[in-house]
């Protein structure tokens, strides 16, 4: 029995079994390795997707749950890659191996559609579920106050 | 190392997407309409111009983070006279013609951070002879001496008669040149692009989830593996009862492979599932009951033992020094086994042909040792293996194992069909390559003034080598154990250090700073141990030590001067420092740690500033960023990095009980560079060795305790 949804605007269905994580759905079954596996249990980020909007740990949402519900993964963020946080990522330099950063930014796009214009505390308690292991996290953080400033019609 | 063609080339004229020039030949039989498909120049295997402007650079050395990729491009866009814009970067495989001679003994392998000092003058000396050939066309061109013109910016230009020409209108009068042998490298003051903040190259790729890394490959009619390992190190498959799982859903195989069952499966988490269902006993073996306290247990009494390996560079007599200074300080350390903990937990994907041949795709360190590991599992020579490597998702000395390589060409050969391996996290920690645990014993002599004039050291562990490369091993003494202490920078009258081998089952291999993330800890707590015991504060002590070597004392200087060092600190923070040198890195650092202690007793490292002379800097933002990341990863070692071992296995398995630094902990790092000459630098391991003991020096201060354990879990302090 195939799980419908709707992937990045568009209809998608996956033929497999409902306890399957979302993550494996959407990088084995659909291809889109964008969203990484790092740790299966919630414990690292890597995975985040946005589920209806609001960010999701793909390692852990069974597909069977996300039928008829919107996904959102770092493919979908934009056309053409210039999401204003994608352009912040860029131009701030964040990634280094670049292994946690489609998670980094699903979860930082979710921080500043709830709160624009984020402190340092806030950044804090919104990201820190998202490791990262070269150390790019005083990047992160210059990136999302970057981001804030770009939405806000910055160049 | 071969930087060029023969003077023939090879002719490569192909209908399809582009068209490869022939070097030094006669182009008659090329099909070459202008408006089609572009023509390659490639005088080379390392540098490609293309008639439509672009220019590609082939890179042997892996991409992990550290920005390698980007750093080469530069210096042969610099030497080529490139246009930024337009340069594109290739992973090479391990073809002859990418292994560097002199760089681990002809493998093609990234680690020691010695990618950019191997390939500094290899591969600008392939860009100087492709840059000179397009001067010379062009100069041939316009009928002056080719001394008279320039190559910068994707364009020749002649000076005095303000000609220019791009080198997209070069290629194909360039590709009918002789290759130069020897061409002119740029001075560094002639350099234009090396030395520049320049954009990394993979930024876009890596914000919009495009870059592959090798677990992210897909090739047509691939399955997945998930494969689980026998907990003690060396078991194998005495038995295991497939009758539930064989049936499963996409269940395609359940493979019995070397230390390991795996099942293969049309989905990963089919694959998974299955591999729950299946039942395995493991043999016994005689390590079945080995703990880390065990371990840690033997590695103190060896600290003491009659007989140990002694290390080069003893100087003077330490016996005698020790028995008649007037202070002694002796204090022992033991330090455990890490993880690396990558992103990207390890995977490979293997394809065996028909033909008994097989194609490997993963992120990998060494794709040499990658091949010879599949050979041997399949028992083919080496070269019918090919080896593609991809971006990787943390390396640190991770990637360059034995068993991902294995299991995926045998259950590719059990299925006939390219198999993708995916290790679970749990997996990965478990049957990582870990950091040794290491202890160390150090004694230090003081005269009556508070000299020191004696250093006594002795490590015990059973470290790299012996566990990987044990011929490297003579009389006892694995170099891996003595880095960091031997060779200790401060001028001492009486210095020796001898090691003691604890062998053991478990593996172990390289990991960020290597020797240096165990042995610098021990020296630089121990040092500004001895410090205090001479009344002296730690800048001051060391400096009299290094006052040979203008260099260190420049280091040290500038964090000081950065640190307020001088400076009575704030109420509630405290600051220590460590000092580094490392020859192999050609690097000194110093580096000063603060940290705050609030009302109810818990620390918080608030900052950290490293000052860091390697020599030249190609990248000084990619430079810096490796800092940064070397700086988080010794504070992850510091703060809560501990792999135990029990009844022969890993404790560990993931990020709960292996916790990793967060946003929210990072300090303030304040980087400063020196460059301190014109060989390229190191930075991706160098800011990582002084972190541990610069916070225990501030902890220090702050107690007046002296830690001589990590991680601080066990110190009974608390942490932020």
């Amino acid at each position: 029995m195939p799980t419908n949804f709707e992937l990045n605007g568009k209809r998608a269905s996956v033929d497999a079994d409902g306890d399957t994580p979302l993550l494996w759905a959407l990088r084995d079954h659909l291809g889109l390795t964008g969203t990484k596996f790092g740790c299966g249990a919630a414990l690292c980020g890597a995975c985040t997707v946005h589920l209806d909007g609001q960010a999701a740990r793909s390692c852990v949402t069974p597909l069977a749950s996300v039928s008829g519900r919107r996904v959102t993964t770092i493919e979908g963020l934009s056309k053409a890659g210039d999401h204003p946080v994608q352009r912040a990522w860029v131009q701030m330099e964040v990634s280094q191996c670049g292994y946690c950063q489609s998670g980094q930014i699903m979860q930082a796009v979710s921080l500043l559609a709830t709160q624009p214009h984020p402190t340092d505390a806030d950044i804090d308690a919104a990201m820190n579920g998202n490791l990262c292991r070269c150390g790019t996290y005083p990047h992160v953080r210059q990136a999302i106050h970057r981001a804030a400033a770009l939405a806000g019609g910055a160049k | 190392m071969n930087t060029g063609l023969s003077r023939r080339g090879f002719l490569a004229c192909s209908a399809g997407a582009a068209t490869l020039l022939v070097v030094g030949a006669d182009l008659a039989g090329c099909a070459s309409s202008p408006g089609a498909s572009p023509l390659l120049f490639k005088p080379n295997v390392w540098v490609t111009v293309s008639s439509d402007g672009g220019v590609r650079v082939a890179i042997s050395q892996a991409e992990m983070g550290q920005g390698i990729t980007t750093g080469l491009s530069q210096a042969v866009a610099d030497e080529l006279g490139a246009d930024w814009q337009r340069i594109a970067f290739d992973f090479a495989d391990g073809a002859v013609e990418f292994i560097h001679p002199q760089l681990y003994k002809g493998e093609q392998i990234t680690g020691g951070s010695r990618s950019m000092g191997a390939f500094w003058v290899p591969m600008r000396t392939a860009a100087a002879a492709a840059r000179e050939m397009l001067v010379a066309a062009a100069a041939e061109r316009w009928r002056v001496p080719a001394t008279e013109c320039k190559a910068h910016d994707g364009i020749v230009t002649h000076a005095s008669t303000g000609r220019k020409m791009p080198f997209s209108d070069l290629v194909e009068r360039a590709a009918s040149l002789p290759v130069p042998a020897t061409p002119r490298l740029k001075t560094p003051a002639e350099f234009t692009l090396i030395g520049k903040s320049l954009p990394r190259l993979d930024a876009k790729l890596k914000a919009t989830g495009q870059a592959v890394f090798g677990i992210d490959v897909a090739r047509p009619g691939m399955l997945y593996a998930a494969v689980r390992h026998a907990p003690v190190y060396g078991a194998e498959v005495e038995s295991f009862d497939d009758s539930r799982s064989r049936g499963m859903p996409g269940v395609r195989a359940v493979v019995k492979l070397p230390g390991a069952i795996g099942v293969v499966a049309e989905h990963y988490w089919q694959a998974v599932k299955a591999l729950e269902s299946t039942t395995v006993r493991f043999t016994s073996t005689p390590n079945d009951r080995v703990s880390s306290d065990a371990v840690y247990a033997e590695q103190t009494t060896a600290l003491n033992a009659s007989h140990a390996a002694p290390a080069p560079g003893a100087v003077g007599d330490t016996v005698k020094g020790l028995a008649a200074a007037a202070k002694v300080v002796d204090a022992s350390f033991q330090l455990p086994f890490l993880a690396h903990a990558c992103m990207e937990p390890i995977s490979a994907t293997a394809e065996v042909k028909p033909d008994g041949s097989a194609e490997l795709w993963l992120s990998s360190q060494a794709p040499t040792w990658d091949a010879k590991f599949a050979a041997e599992a399949l028992g083919i020579a080496q070269d019918r293996v090919k080896v593609h490597h991809t971006y990787i998702g943390g390396g640190f000395g991770r990637r360059a194992g034995r068993e991902h390589v294995s299991e995926a060409v045998l259950c590719s050969k059990a299925v006939g069909r390219p198999v993708k391996v995916i290790w679970s996290r749990e997996e990965d920690i478990r049957n990582d390559q870990l950091r040794p645990a290491q202890a160390a014993r150090l004694r230090a002599g003081l005269d009556a003034q508070g000299r020191l004039t004696t250093l006594q050291m002795r490590a015990a562990s059973h470290n790299y080598f012996s566990h990987a490369r044990p011929t490297l091993v003579q009389n006892g003494l694995d170099f891996l154990g003595v880095i960091g202490l031997f060779d200790a920078p401060y001028q001492v009258p009486n210095r020796a250090m001898d090691y003691v081998a604890t062998p053991n089952h478990l593996r172990i291999g390289a990991w960020r700073g290597t020797s240096n993330s165990h042995n610098t800890f021990f020296l630089e707590a121990f040092i500004d141990e001895v410090a205090a015991a001479a009344g002296q504060d730690g800048y001051r002590f060391r400096r009299a030590l290094l006052a040979h070597d203008t260099r260190a004392v420049g280091v040290l200087d500038k964090a000081v001067e950065l640190s307020g060092w001088n400076a009575v600190p704030a109420a509630g923070r405290h600051r220590g420092m460590a000092f580094l040198q490392a020859a192999r890195w050609q690097t000194r650092v110093a580096e000063v740690v603060e940290v705050s202690r609030d009302a109810d007793g818990v620390f918080k490292v608030e900052r950290v500033v490293v000052v860091v002379d390697s020599g030249l800097v190609v990248n000084p933002k990619l430079a810096e960023q490796n800092l940064i990341g070397g700086v988080i990863f010794g504070l992850g070692a510091a703060l809560t990095g501990d792999i135990s071992v029990a009844n022969g296995s890993v404790v560990q398995s993931n990020f709960h009980d292996y916790p990793l630094p967060r946003l929210a902990q990072t300090p303030r790092i304040d980087v400063h560079i020196i460059q301190g000459d014109d060989k390229p630098g190191s930075f991706g391991e160098v800011s990582l060795p002084a972190l541990a003991p610069a916070l225990v020096n501030a902890l220090a201060a702050a107690t007046g305790t002296r830690i001589r354990t990590l991680p601080l879990t066990k110190s009974g302090l608390r942490f932020a």
